[in-house]
């Protein structure tokens, strides 16, 4: 019985004229029919391409367990841009500076930075320090791996956390004491 | 001579420690080694930022951004070189202007 009228749900669905004469008024007397238009591929991709954007990312970074070693790594990474960046930015900006009207000789920098407060110069020193010495000595531990060196999980971690101590070290005495 | 593991950002990468050690040691370098240290910088910070674009805007996702922030990067990457050779033979060099700038 139930299957019965299942049928006759997905007939009166499809058009078809009912085989039987009950037909019951209400919201299945509606008939519906799918439409469908033809889409180049292209545009398909487009559409497929705006909905992935919308769609939601797995975590990734912020449920992976801290670790020295890919902590390290974005680390290296950072600092590598960080004064790469600065030095670029420095670069253009000499540059252009007879266009804009700067004085980025090195007689008006240093009169510059020795007019500075102590703090400021303290913070500008440790904002190329710190990067500047962990990213050569991280960079030294990667080329011992190049060399095929220390490459045990346990030397990993070691050689990782030997790394952050020395650069805060040497950061510390180059921005107080050098 | 051809090992695959000799690359030339390797090698590029390498001659930076002793580049970066000495002015530590000298105080600061002559004319001839402060441009061979800024030449290794240069090269080493074109890898760099290479690598970065490689990791994060794939071809295959983002073409135009790709092919657009490489060549901002070549293009940025000479004008440094440029930026560098005049600033060693219009000033100081690299180490001293640091040097001078870190007891200012």
């Amino acid at each position: 019985m139930a299957s019965q009228r299942v049928f006759q749900l997905g007939l009166r669905r499809a058009g078809v004229p009912s085989l039987s004469k009950f037909q019951p008024a209400g919201r299945m007397a509606q008939r519906r029919f799918a439409a469908t238009q033809h889409v180049e591929q292209s545009e398909g991709q487009e559409i497929l391409r705006k909905q992935r954007l919308q769609r939601p990312v797995s975590p990734h970074l912020s449920i992976y367990q801290p670790q020295i070693t890919w902590y390290a790594s974005a680390f290296n990474r950072v600092t590598g841009v960080m004064l790469s960046g600065g030095l670029y930015l420095f670069g253009m900006a000499y540059l252009a500076a007879p266009a804009f009207g700067w004085h980025l000789e090195t007689p008006s920098m240093v009169a510059a930075v020795a007019s500075w407060p102590l703090i400021a110069k303290i913070a500008a020193k440790a904002t190329v320090a710190f990067p500047f010495f962990f990213h050569s000595i991280n960079g030294i531990r990667h080329l011992s791996w190049d060399l095929g060196l220390g490459m045990t999980n346990k030397t990993v971690a070691r050689t990782g956390w030997a790394a952050v101590g020395a650069s805060v070290a040497l950061g510390l005495y180059y921005t107080f004491l050098g | 001579m051809t090992e695959s593991w000799l690359t030339t950002s390797r090698i590029v990468g390498a001659s930076l420690v002793p580049l970066t050690v000495a002015p530590f040691a000298a105080g600061s370098l002559n004319p001839v080694m402060d441009s061979i240290l800024c030449a290794a910088l240069v090269i080493h910070s074109y890898t760099g930022f290479q690598a970065c674009i490689i990791d994060y805007f794939p071809a295959k996702r983002v073409p135009f951004l790709r092919t657009a922030s490489m060549w901002l990067l070549r293009i940025a990457t000479v004008t440094l070189g440029i930026a560098l050779y005049s600033f060693e033979t219009n000033d100081v060099g690299i180490t001293e202007a640091a040097k001078r700038l870190w007891h200012a």
